[in-house]
């Protein structure tokens, strides 16, 4: 039982190599795929995801960027209507005010428009100078009438937000990052995630995230060691900004194409799907320049994301649950956090609790039953107790791993028949010593 | 072992949750069902004439309107003519035409469950496509630190003047810097990445002459000499290719990378790489030359 407790106990505390974090990446991901599309989200925002797809950018004749003039007209169509919000995921930096003319024109009514949804764009950076540097913000030719906006207190303020996610080694996006420290002008700064402001509007405390994230005193640009990032309070949720690798991830619940489309959840007192997709030209009205606001049956207290999924949008990426468009992987983030919170580690008793119950069954394992039942039992009360646990509370956002079990009985395993064979070993020896 | 998301429970509770958590795990795996006021879908698009579509529901004949819900139950008619309606149900596509009308909306079929995705990984496990995806990240993992752009590195490469010149490489990460120069002066360096293993580079109006192009992965950079012209110099025997016609454009590629040689790859990834959406031997030959 001691040695039981000893592999244990060492898995646990060196469960930050990359070797068991790599598993532990797996069985997370495994669990995304297992869980995805499942399930109901009665209090969590559903979604319109508006879709510049490839159909939409054919008809649109293949632009090398979005047309503003599109854009124009989708936001057009959402100007008067109850969604929660409405995130434009473009970049426009490095846009001309000619080419942005019919954007800057609606976003300009937009703000004179008192109940419009609030409205989330785009931040980029430029690249870091170098490696220990940081990331410019990018002006746009729109900064100027946006400025005009009130900060807060206006029912339709809008927002920069920084639309980075962190790649990991095998290329996939499984990690969000909540600010993004940036350069302005010599100093640090901290700029929202999407996901951060669409936590805090859903709170209404859009002001407070401001302040909070304002109070990080920042340092000179060129200095490698900057402060540490604070933690935020956000509508009762706490967010530690500086937390490991673990509160990074995403929990993603939406499929890019759901065989059967995406789970029916109880909205407006209808069941109807959590997340709607349409593409861009099915709003562009065919040949009747359809300009009505869109109904409340695809807007009302949704947050709405426009974006591109088509094939040269270049913002297609690979994620645990297959490849994905950009705003998607925004859209999972956001019901990520708002839904499941910031993933932490587990209370120190539950980790005490779960790992003693798993040492005195492979103990008791050992001790009463034939070598091949103990090999077997171990890891068949993993498989039919762990993981089902783990399926049933990741609905909840609680993860209980199952690989570092698994992984804590093959080493148990190994070393149990080590011992066996030194024993026997030591055995033969013994009967062969003359002396003996 | 881990657990996330300190939910505050009791040890008690806990325990008990333990003995129940295989119990409530065979009923969640049984999946759940939609409720029976379930919207189906929604309209997307209507083409042609609008009054040509008819929804009957609940004993009452109207129009069809773009993007409004349809339910369980509508019978959806089209009138003889071009007239046709797409619908999007349950996260696939419906058009209806004069020939396919009417069409009926079903009740739509239960959420995912975590047995059907499971059966659905089981099931992927066998197929082509997971092996693939297996495949490419095999690729990525051996080349990402020394990725191998297509073009050549001495001799000078030919190529027809354009809008934008495309560029494919081995494994995944993507090029840092894409520069093109005449006599040293900077031209455009602004490239974007409209797939994957794919980059594009818009260049502005340029008259036929030298070139150099400057491509870096990480810290590691190369020049390139090009020559652009009105109309290349292709080698003897190369199929005509007309630039919007696909299958002539991939003949000619595939001679060019078979036949033509270092110096014509360049318009080779052109050809492949305006078509590998479109066309089935364009998607084959950029999976090869990406090493796919």
């Amino acid at each position: 039982m001691l040695v039981a407790m000893l592999v244990l106990v060492t898995l646990h505390v060196f469960q930050s190599h990359p070797l068991l974090m790599r598993q532990q990446s797996a069985g997370l991901d495994w669990l995304m795929r297992m869980t995805a599309n499942t399930g109901t989200a009665e209090h969590a925002t559903p979604y319109l995801f508006i879709d510049l797809d490839t159909p939409s950018w054919q008809t649109l004749g293949e632009p090398l960027s979005a047309p503003a003039d599109t854009l124009a007209l989708v936001l057009g169509r959402l100007i008067d209507t109850q969604a929660r919000q409405v995130v434009v995921d473009f970049d426009f930096s490095r846009r001309s005010l000619r080419d942005l003319a019919p954007l800057a024109a609606m976003l300009a009514r937009w703000q004179a428009t008192e109940h419009a949804p609030p409205l989330t764009l785009m931040r980029t950076l430029s690249p870091p100078r170098a490696p220990d540097h940081y990331g410019v913000p990018r002006d746009t030719v729109l900064d100027d009438l946006l400025q005009d906006l009130p900060e807060h207190g206006s029912s339709s303020p809008a927002v920069w937000a920084a639309p980075f996610f962190s790649l990991d080694a095998d290329h996939r996006v499984r990690r969000w990052r909540l600010v993004e420290i940036v350069c302005q002008g010599e100093h640090t700064a901290l700029l929202p995630s999407v996901q951060l402001v669409s936590l805090a509007r859903r709170h209404g405390q859009l002001a407070a995230l401001d302040t909070q994230l304002a109070a990080w005193p920042g340092a000179s640009c060129d200095d490698s060691r900057q402060p540490a990032l604070p933690t935020l309070t956000l509508g009762g949720q706490t967010l530690q900004l500086a937390d490991g690798m673990l509160a990074e991830r995403i929990l993603y619940t939406l499929p890019a194409q759901p065989d059967d489309g995406w789970f029916r959840h109880a909205h407006l007192g209808q069941q109807t799907p959590f997340l709607i997709r349409v593409p861009v030209q099915s709003l562009l009205g065919g040949l009747l320049g359809d300009t009505a606001p869109l109904g409340d049956h695809l807007t009302q207290a949704r947050t709405v994301v426009i974006g591109a999924s088509h094939v040269e949008s270049g913002d297609l990426h690979v994620t645990p649950l297959g490849e994905m468009p950009g705003p998607l992987i925004l859209i999972n983030a956001m019901h990520s956090l708002e839904r499941f919170g910031q993933i932490s580690p587990p209370a120190w008793w539950r980790t005490v609790l779960v790992t003693t119950l798993l040492v005195l069954v492979m103990s008791a394992c050992l001790v009463y039953l034939p070598p091949l039942a103990a090999n077997v039992l171990p890891v068949v009360v993993v498989a039919v107790l762990i993981v089902p646990l783990s399926m049933l509370w990741f609905r909840s956002g609680v993860w209980l791993d199952f690989a570092l079990p698994l992984f804590a009985v093959a080493v148990f395993r190994w070393l149990h028949r080590f011992r066996r064979l030194r024993a026997r070993h030591t055995q033969r020896r013994g009967s062969h010593d003359p002396a003996a | 072992m881990i657990l996330l998301h300190d939910s505050r429970r009791s040890p008690v509770r806990t325990l008990v949750a333990l003995l129940a958590a295989t119990l409530i795990t065979v009923i969640a795996l049984a999946g759940q069902s939609a409720s029976a006021a379930s919207v189906a879908g929604y309209v997307l698009d209507i083409h042609g004439d609008a009054d040509a579509v008819q929804v009957v529901y609940q004993d009452e004949v109207r129009p069809l309107n773009a993007l409004e819900p349809v339910y369980p139950g509508m019978r959806i008619e089209v009138a003889p003519g071009p007239a046709r309606v797409t619908l999007d149900i349950a996260g696939a596509r419906h058009t209806v035409s004069a020939d396919t009308s009417p069409l009926v909306v079903e009740e739509p079929g239960g959420n995912a469950s975590v047995g059907g995705n499971l059966v659905s990984w089981a099931m992927s496990l066998l197929s082509r496509d997971e092996d693939v995806l297996r495949t490419v990240g095999a690729v990525s993992r051996s080349t990402q630190h020394n990725p191998m752009p297509w073009l050549p590195t001495a001799e000078p490469s030919e190529m027809a003047i354009s809008n934008v010149m495309f560029f494919i490489w081995r494994g995944e990460a993507p090029p840092d810097a894409i520069r093109l120069y005449q006599d040293d002066a900077l031209l455009t360096d602004r490239f974007v990445l409209p797939g994957l293993q794919l980059a594009a580079l818009p260049l502005p109006p340029l008259a036929p002459g030298e070139y150099e192009l400057d491509i870096c992965f990480s810290d590691t950079c190369r020049r390139h000499p090009l020559v652009f012209a009105t109309a290349p110099e292709l080698p003897p025997g190369t199929p005509d290719a007309d630039a919007n016609d696909s299958t002539e454009a991939m003949y000619q590629a595939l001679y060019l990378l078979q036949r033509g040689g270092p110096a014509h790859w360049p318009t080779a990834v052109q050809h492949v790489s305006r078509h590998y959406r479109q066309h089935a031997l364009a998607e084959a030959l950029f999976a090869d030359i990406s090493g796919r």
